[in-house]
């Protein structure tokens, strides 16, 4: 005798999208070009690539947005872009480090992708900011833009997560554009930019599976150095 | 995994933690609840963080869920601390009202002094194990009602509907706003007071709570998602509440459900029996506080219907009883067996009542034992969930007996 096992016939929807924004800000100035940064950087950009485009939850949910700068700051390789779109954009190195330019433009970017997801009923986590610099900030009124940047973390706009690109990154500038209590990271003598991105793709997976009170899951990049500003 | 851990509980009450089915049905009340570890917590083998508890009191039902953050390292026990202090709390200061007739005001009084109670409990066992209290981190979606009005007390996420079948829509909680869709408020924070979100309830047919692992799957943004919660409610008022929750767990845990989210998920379902919710206009957008008069005539109202229907059951008793032993016996057992069912109470006497007793002990004791054998003939032939099923029911029948304490007299003091 088959026992008679009902079943409750509910629709289940799965349509409950859900967006991880992630930023990342990337200094192109001339002095990256010194000890072959720029190329290791594109390289660990291409594993990137490769890292979220084969992880199923990155592909669907995070999304992912380019700012260079040298003298100039700008969206590289498009606008916001999934995972599944996202192509590592080729950097190259030249100019000034407009780093206030870039991080208006991030969190520019930031507020009118929220304005979109909250129109679509889209629920997202709280957008992160990776600015990444092997110096200090040059450009006029980075000051403004950097108090402007750590208003909008204190607010919960956005996390700043300032990484700094040994051995010249300035720290304490980096820290400006971030909360108070936000550390500041070194990728170490060696500037090991594909562990840093490795981290980033572990990191976003488990933020983007994450519900709520699942933020505590958010750790430092732990093999990064913690740097003293 | 896939099948309830935890056996039904008999009891006119639950308290879990963890993956688990259960449900009970009282004279006023029928509740069931079940609650699945979502894919997200199976991979890292960390173990379903919610909670669920419940019991009613009289006409009153407390019920609550919890979620257990699953990034603090004691969320699960957080959750189902806190679930079971709130339910305690509250039912036992409704135990020690002598009116069953509660003000609006005794409402707020009992769920926070238990918000209190169970904030504090909380601050004790995280000293207790020597861990920041944020270590224990829940939220809470909890309920105290009759049916007819009650409160909603929230915080964090999660969802609560109180849904009428007819008549204007429900009314329904969705907690602390929070913007980000991974970050919340706790119980556990120092300032949970301010994330309190309290909704007052008017008259409803059926109220589900859900953690936020099912508030995607019931809500479509801050519509309700009928298409699910309306065959949810239907089948478990339909079937026997073991077979409810059962299919309830087993929804959840649904390939198509795990997928849809990843969190664990918990779904209480409650409603009131045995009284007609009055038909009054509930405000349908505007959540304002039920005006106190339509409670007190609902209860004057309800009040006259019980004494009239005591009256003629009493009536009819009686003319049974004198006539009874000059009826053919055939239509005195099927006599008998109606009078249990509409009263709910066994009028056989003295030794009547011990020898259907012991005989029906015996066919149950049978039946599970057919069940745990038909369990491993399916067992044999490698139908596995058909044996977990059959292995289920039979543990479900061999539960021994409740102590005296709890017994079938709940609601009616």
């Amino acid at each position: 005798m088959k026992p008679s096992r009902r079943e409750i016939e509910a629709d289940i929807q799965n349509n409950h999208a859900q967006r991880s924004p992630c930023v990342l800000v990337l200094d192109t100035s001339a002095s990256m070009a010194e000890y072959g940064r720029i190329d290791r950087l594109n390289d660990a950009l291409k594993e990137f690539e490769q890292i979220v485009k084969s992880t199923e939850t990155l592909r669907q949910r995070v999304a992912i947005l380019v700012v260079g700068f040298g003298s100039e700051a700008d969206y590289l390789g498009g606008y916001w872009m999934s995972a599944d779109e996202f192509q590592a954009p080729m950097l190259e190195a030249g100019g000034m480090t407009a780093m206030g330019e870039a991080m208006k433009l991030a969190h520019h970017a930031v507020e009118e992708f929220r304005k979109e997801l909250d129109k679509a009923g889209i629920t997202y986590t709280r957008p992160w900011i990776f600015l990444l610099s092997d110096g200090g900030p040059n450009d006029e009124n980075w000051e403004a833009a950097a108090d402007e940047s750590r208003r909008a973390c204190e607010a919960k706009r956005a996390d700043v997560w300032p990484i700094a690109i040994p051995p010249d990154a300035d720290g304490t500038a980096l820290r400006r554009f971030a909360r108070k209590d936000m550390k500041v990271y070194s990728l170490g003598a060696d500037a090991d930019f594909r562990r840093f991105f490795h981290w980033l793709g572990k990191t976003l997976t488990a933020v983007s599976m994450s519900g709520p009170g699942d933020k505590l899951q958010v750790q430092a990049p732990g093999d990064m150095v913690d740097l003293e500003v | 995994m896939g099948e309830p851990t935890e056996q039904l509980s008999r009891r006119k009450r639950f308290a879990y933690g963890g993956e688990s089915a259960q449900g009970f049905e009282s004279d006023h009340w029928k509740v069931g609840a079940a609650s699945v570890t979502g894919p997200s917590h199976r991979a890292s083998a960390s173990g379903c963080d919610d909670a669920a508890a419940a019991t009613t009191e009289g006409d009153w039902l407390v019920a609550v869920v919890c979620d257990g953050a699953g990034s603090a390292v004691h969320g699960a026990i957080g959750a189902a601390l806190a679930a079971r202090t709130l339910m305690q709390r509250i039912s036992s200061q409704l135990a020690h009202v002598a009116e069953p007739e509660l003000t609006d005001l005794d409402l707020i009084a009992f769920t926070d002094e238990a918000l209190v109670a169970a904030h504090d409990c909380l601050a004790a066992e995280a000293k207790r194990l020597r861990v920041p209290i944020a270590a224990l981190s829940t939220t809470v979606v909890g309920v105290l009602t009759n049916g007819v009005r009650g409160t909603v007390f929230h915080v964090g996420d999660g969802g609560v509907i109180a849904a009428r079948a007819a008549g204007p829509g429900a009314e329904i909680s969705l907690g602390t706003p929070s913007e980000y869709v991974n970050e919340t408020y706790f119980l556990t924070d120092d300032n949970w007071r301010d994330s309190l979100v309290r909704t007052p309830l008017g008259p409803f047919d059926y109220i589900l709570l859900m953690t936020d692992g099912v508030t995607p799957l019931a809500f479509d943004r801050r519509t309700i998602n009928s298409g699910f919660t309306a065959p949810v409610a239907e089948f478990l008022e339909e079937n026997p509440i073991e077979e409810g929750v059962s299919a309830l767990f087993r929804l959840l845990d649904r390939d198509t459900a795990q997928q849809a989210v990843s969190d664990d998920k918990t779904l209480l379902w409650a409603r009131p029996l045995g009284k007609v919710a009055p038909d009054i206009e509930v405000p349908g957008i505007a959540q304002d506080k039920q005006p106190p008069v339509h409670g007190e005539i609902d209860v004057v109202l309800r009040r006259i219907i019980q004494g009239v229907v005591a009256l003629l059951a009493l009536t009819c008793l009686v003319v049974v009883r004198l006539t009874m032993p000059q009826w053919p016996s055939q239509l005195k057992d099927r006599s008998i067996d109606l009078f249990q069912r509409a009263l709910q109470k066994p009028i056989l006497q003295g030794d009547e009542v011990d020898a259907r007793a012991s005989r029906l002990t015996e066919e149950i004791r049978a039946l599970s034992e057919s069940a745990r054998k038909l369990s491993a003939d399916f067992g044999k032939q490698g139908r596995k969930a058909e044996a977990q099923d059959w292995q289920y029911r039979a543990n479900s029948l061999s539960q021994p007996a409740l102590p005296p304490v709890t017994s079938d007299e709940d609601g009616s003091k």
